[in-house]
């Protein structure tokens, strides 16, 4: 654009609207392509307890941010723990599932290989196994005298909730023991899930 | 060095004497007009000139150029190769460009040509009889007023028919043959194992690509079969022959006898009727997109025996991917035709079709996938079971799916002959028959039979359809083409099959009523099959074989049983859920089984078999590599 064909009046005009856009799209405000505001959903997993008594498999608030949240699953006042098998179960209408992660699972360490495997089998199930893989020499289980994180599990609210359950289901403990060099499911530890809501 | 080994050294060297003789008699169509002496600096200006000079047993050294000739090794052997100096040169620099009417090479016994390009043949553009090998040439535009419009090749075994060559081995690999056409047999290449005596014909035709040639029949010659390739075998009592077409691409080739009259073979044509040992394998091959006006887009193959001297013919279609092809009349991948006259003891003619994969083919009257004819014919009219002829036809493990027909018989078309107190025998195992289309009746297997009207005669058709996948062809799943054929046909064989997703009904009336459907071992469920047909892990089709059948080709975890459809009893057939605790999911529980047990082998006391998935005896990655891979899968 050649100033000296447009007049400052012009000139100012237009570098006024730009502005005026700019400074819209920057500062956000929900606004869609269409123009009809999206709502931001805040999703917030409270769990049952997560500071359980006795022996105890339990999910516990992780990081989150507007609708994705994340679910540590924990295990607790657990000697020798190997591994552990469950399904959780969720209303598949809620939320959706993301991913996991087993970076910070204390299954980990050692040299030792492990199997960190999740599916959604069907819609609001998802499988799945956190455990180490036995070798020879023999591989102990591990120590869980205070709650520490079996695997984590990432999921996506996608609408607004009062409050929806998470639990566990078809569950197992597998407990190997250093001394008699034997594998074992555990008798039942307690199994706690929460409740998530969004907002 | 010992004396002994001495010896022997020596006795090497007066035995390898007559090989150092052999020379090598070069050629240069950069020295014309020569002539040249054939020596590596003042080579020969021609080819023919090199051959002339030349003595059996020498190599002819051609560099590159364009050789405007027509070349004959008479019957010296020599072999004809392309210089390889430079390697960055292939056989489009090294041209044989004949003058339009000769045959561009003639290749006499012990012969060989290798690297060249051979066009412009008027009268085929290689024409071979003894043992030769013809490998790495480029055979393109030539032509033949009769057989053969690339190739016109004879294994002429023992004396009599052109010279007496002995045992006689022909090679072709690694050629393309494009573009050649003829008026008869072998639009690409045209094939004959002949020979007499005890002698043995041996024709290996293997990796080639032979593309877009024709046949376009002259009335006159009374045989015109094969657009791409044309192959037979006719040799006397007591003499062998075989002819071997193994791992070519066969495409867009055409054949069309024309005046309305039918051909055999768009791609390949093969026919054994001679009077001696005969066998013609094809196997491995692709062919796609070659068309026939009459039968047999693909591949038409006719083993015929019809004397009464001691014959043993056999043709073998195995292994093949048949897509896409077309026929105006039966048979658009497909056309497989028996014939068996007055077999008595000590004859056989045998043809098997197994392993194929037969697609997306087109028929016009019948058979868009496959059409099978049997005839067999007494001959006698003696009603004496002790000459009773009897032929078998298998046909196993092909996948025949998506083929389509403005008639009847989508998949396949059986069309059944008997005449006179004959026998005859079609058993189909594990084939998956699936999406193909017809306009009537079946659109997955359709049968006809027929039989001569004499009642002292008692000639049956046999059918037996086992351990196979039916599902989801347009029009029925199995049925008789018509009433005729009630009374002559046995179908009590069929059993075990998964028959599914058809229209109007999975069999017509007749084929339940004459095989019993209601009471047999047959199902109809959906059989769940993926991207490659195969059946999913959940199917029904899986473990759904007859129970006496042989399971131990299938890997483990195979439950004991082979699957249904053409993976069933093979390698490649789908494992069963690698169910640790038979539970019907794969989840958490079994991946702990496995991990506890992880590193044991039987007799451990971490050993455990429900988690040694493939039963080796040992728990290791191969069977957590089984779970992983359907972790997650549930069967309901």
């Amino acid at each position: 654009m050649n100033p000296r064909r447009y007049g400052l009046t012009t000139l100012l005009t237009l570098a006024a609207v730009l502005l005026a856009l700019l400074t819209a799209s920057a500062c956000g405000g929900g606004s869609s392509n269409s123009g009809i505001p999206t709502p931001t959903l805040a999703a917030t997993f409270t769990p049952a307890t997560n500071n359980p008594a006795g022996e105890a498999v339990f999910m516990d608030a992780g990081a989150r941010s507007g609708a994705t949240f994340t679910i540590q699953v924990k295990a607790a006042n657990i000697t020798d723990l190997f591994g552990v098998a469950f399904r959780v179960i969720y209303d598949p209408t809620v939320v959706e599932y993301v991913s996991s992660s087993s970076g910070s699972s204390m299954l980990t360490g050692g040299g030792v290989q492990t199997d960190f495997s999740t599916a959604e089998a069907v819609p609001g199930t998802l499988f799945v196994t956190a455990t180490r893989i036995q070798a020879n020499p023999f591989v102990p289980g591990v120590d869980f005298t205070v709650p520490g994180e079996l695997i984590s599990l990432t999921f996506r609210a996608t609408r607004a909730t009062a409050g929806s359950s998470f639990s566990f289901s078809t569950q197992q403990v597998e407990i190997c023991d250093e001394v008699s060099e034997t594998c074992a499911a555990s008798m039942a530890p307690l199994w706690s899930g929460g409740t998530l809501t969004v907002n | 060095m010992n004396t002994l080994r001495r010896l022997f050294f020596l006795a090497a060297v007066l035995l390898c004497g007559p090989v150092l003789a052999q020379s090598v008699v070069y050629v240069d169509a950069g020295n014309c007009p020569g002539p040249g002496t054939g020596a590596a600096g003042d080579p020969f200006c021609t080819i023919t000139a090199a051959i002339t000079a030349a003595a059996t047993g020498d190599t002819v050294q051609v560099l590159p150029g364009t050789y405007s000739e027509c070349v004959n090794t008479t019957d010296k052997g020599l072999a004809i190769v392309a210089d390889d100096t430079n390697s960055a040169l292939d056989a489009s620099s090294f041209i044989i460009d004949g003058d339009g009417s000769c045959t561009t090479v003639n290749l006499g016994g012990n012969s060989s040509l290798d690297g060249f390009t051979v066009r412009n043949g008027g009268d085929s553009g290689i024409r071979a009889f003894g043992s030769v090998s013809i490998t790495n040439n480029i055979i393109s535009g030539n032509s033949s007023p009769e057989y053969g419009g690339g190739l016109y090749i004879v294994a002429n075994a023992g004396a009599g028919y052109y010279f007496d060559y002995g045992d006689v081995t022909i090679s072709v690999e690694n050629n393309s043959i494009d573009g050649n056409s003829s008026t008869a047999d072998g639009g690409g290449a045209y094939l004959y194992g002949i020979g007499t005596g005890n002698s043995v014909s041996m024709i290996n035709f293997n990796a080639n690509t032979v593309t877009g040639n024709s046949l376009v029949g002259d009335p006159g010659f009374i045989s015109s079969q094969g657009g791409g390739i044309s192959a037979y075998t006719n040799t006397g009592v007591g003499a062998h022959s075989e002819i071997l077409i193994s791992q070519n691409m066969i495409s867009t080739n055409t054949a069309d006898f024309g005046d309305g009259f039918s051909t055999y073979g768009g791609g390949i044509f093969a026919n054994t009727f001679g009077f001696g040992s005969e066998l013609i394998t094809i196997e491995e091959n692709t062919l796609s997109g070659n068309s026939v006006e009459g039968f047999g887009g693909g591949i038409s193959a006719w083993a015929v025996g019809d004397s009464q001297v001691n014959q043993n013919h056999v043709i073998v279609v195995d292994d093949n991917t048949v897509t896409g092809n077309s026929a105006s009349e039966n048979g658009g991948g497909l056309d497989l035709y028996i014939e068996a006259t007055d077999m008595r003891v000590g004859r056989n003619v045998e043809l098997s079709a197994d392993g194929n994969i037969v697609q997306t083919n087109d028929a016009v009257f019948s058979g868009g996938g496959i059409v099978l004819t049997t005839l067999t014919d007494d001959n006698d009219n003696d009603n004496n079971p002790a000459t009773t002829t009897t032929v078998t036809v298998f046909m196993n493990n092909n996948l025949v799916t998506q083929n389509s027909t403005d008639g009847f018989g989508g998949g396949l078309d059986l069309f059944l002959a008997t005449i006179s107190d004959t026998e005859s025998t079609v058993d189909m195992d594990y084939n998956t028959i699936a999406g193909n289309t017809a306009a009537f009746g079946a659109g997955g297997v359709s049968i006809t039979s027929g039989t001569e009207a004499d009642p002292t005669e008692t000639g049956t058709v046999t059918i037996q359809i086992e351990n196979s996948i039916i599902a989801d062809n347009v029009g029925h799943g199995i049925a008789l083409s018509s009433d005729e054929s009630e009374g002559i046909l046995d179908l009590d064989g069929i059993e075990y099959n998964l028959v599914y997703g058809h229209s109007p009904d999975d069999y017509d009336t007749a084929v339940s009523t004459l095989a019993d459907i209601a009471n047999s071992t047959n199902i109809t469920a959906d059989p769940q099959l993926d991207g490659t047909w195969g059946p999913d892990v959940c199917s029904p089709a899986i473990d759904g074989a007859d129970p006496a059948d042989d399971f131990s080709s299938e890997p483990e975890p195979n439950g004991d049983r082979a699957n249904l459809g053409y993976l069933g009893g093979t390698s490649e057939a789908t494992t069963i859920l690698p169910d640790t605790n038979g539970d019907g999911a794969i989840d958490g529980l079994d991946i702990l089984e496995l991990a506890t047990a992880f590193a044991s082998s039987m007799g451990q006391t971490r050993y455990s078999a429900s988690a040694d998935i493939d039963l080796n005896g040992t728990v290791e990655g191969s069977d957590l590599a089984q779970v992983a891979a359907r972790f997650g899968k549930v069967c309901p």
